[in-house]
């Protein structure tokens, strides 16, 4: 915490990190535009900065889809056996609002058959414990943040609570995970995107997410090396009042 | 001129741009990527916001506050600092290096309106006259909130000698 001097200062009053980026992304017009560009000739500083932005690349991970409920369903009910196709992103989603009506009943059926009986018909159970190949065991944990306090593994769910979601397992290994969201009448969401990771102990996948809508079956859809079948960790959560 | 129209077209045009500003704050590339998911995870539920790069710039700046306000938070994040990540002030003379620590009791001792000036100076580094615009208030309302900003950051800098 120091008042310093940079050997990289500007040349004047530097240009923000605001009106680089704008800049980088042709965002900024005329005389502002003007401006910037003659600055960024005569200032070196400002123009390693604007190098920085233009060089750098982000991966991000994709924001969620709503994935089509005959996908999920099957695994869930299966006890996270079943097969699972790859929804394509080019697939035409008309028919999703076609068959809205069927994918509500049939999410409230499975919500129903999920939270009332805890074993599925076909006799398989929720578990945050399951084995995927190339990982081996992988154990789920829901961290839930509410009004400041951190729980791991809460019972239940409000609509303010914001969740993460750790995954266990042993070190060297590693799979796919994606998590999605389970609720009464709607269909299954993509609460945090398919995406890789490392076993370890705790490793938090990146995002957060909420649920609204009350009780709730959160599920890691688990995909081992050279795997198509993806696996399932579930947990119950009941609705609570504010 | 492009902008984005919806939030998940702004994602990925404006998402790299605010991971690079969350990061100057967080200091941890991973906080950085998980907190701007975060937003657009919350954004696309939401698709009657602006979604321009100026009110997002003002979005991860509050959810950044609010991150490293929280106790919790804070601890992670300064357990996680790679302050390596950061590029150095163009500032020059004029620079305060803002560390997530600094920052960590400024949050203690400003108010929302005065921390926001804060980043928007020495970690978005933007002059009185670009932060007034960003902010829609007055020149002279930026000078207040940076000089109350200016007399906290002296008694804490004070206060820290005083206890070496």
């Amino acid at each position: 915490m120091s008042a310093s001097s940079s050997q990289v200062a500007c040349i004047g009053q530097p240009l923000s990190w605001l009106v680089l980026e704008r800049l980088a992304l042709d965002e900024l017009e005329g005389a502002a535009a003007a401006a910037a560009g003659e600055h960024l000739v005569a200032c070196a500083a400002c123009s390693a900065a604007m190098g920085t932005i233009r060089v750098e690349t982000r991966v991000l991970p994709a924001l969620p889809e709503l994935p089509s409920l005959d996908a999920v369903a099957p695994v869930v009910l299966s006890g996270g056996r079943a097969k699972v196709s790859p929804q394509s992103k080019d697939a035409p989603r008309r028919w999703t609002r076609w068959a809205g009506v069927g994918v509500a009943l049939a999410a409230a059926a499975l919500l129903l058959l999920l939270l009332r009986s805890g074993p599925t018909e076909t006799g398989g159970e929720l578990s945050q414990r399951v084995r995927v190949k190339g990982a081996g065991i992988v154990v789920m944990t829901l961290v839930r943040e509410r009004d400041g306090a951190v729980t791991f593994d809460p019972p239940d769910v409000r609509e303010t609570d914001r969740w993460k979601v750790q995954l266990t397992c042993a070190p060297g290994g590693g799979a796919s995970a994606e998590i999605v969201v389970l609720q009464s009448g709607q269909a299954a969401a993509t609460a945090l995107a398919a995406r890789p990771f490392a076993c370890g102990n705790d490793v938090v996948l990146p995002g957060a997410f909420r649920i609204t809508g009350g009780a709730a079956i959160v599920c890691a859809k688990l995909t081992g090396q050279d795997e198509r079948t993806p696996v399932m960790a579930c947990a119950k959560l009941a609705a609570t009042a504010p | 001129m492009a902008s984005a129209r919806d939030p998940r077209e702004a994602y990925l045009r404006y998402g790299p741009a605010l991971v690079r500003k969350a990061e100057r704050l967080l200091r941890n590339p991973d906080d950085a990527i998980d907190l701007v998911h975060g937003l657009f995870v919350d954004l696309i539920s939401r698709p009657e916001i602006n979604v321009e790069l100026p009110y997002l710039y003002r979005a991860v700046t509050n959810r950044c506050l609010n991150l490293i306000r929280d106790r919790r938070g804070r601890a992670r994040l300064l357990e996680r600092e790679q302050p390596a990540l950061v590029p150095p002030s163009r500032l020059g003379d004029q620079a305060r290096v803002i560390g997530l620590d600094l920052l960590a009791k400024l949050t203690e001792a400003l108010d929302e309106d005065q921390l926001e000036v804060v980043v928007c100076r020495y970690v978005d580094e933007m002059t009185q006259d670009e932060i007034a615009e960003h902010l829609g208030v007055s020149r002279k309302t930026v000078g207040k909130r940076l000089a109350r900003a200016h007399e906290v950051i002296a008694e804490l800098v004070a206060a820290q000698g005083g206890a070496a």
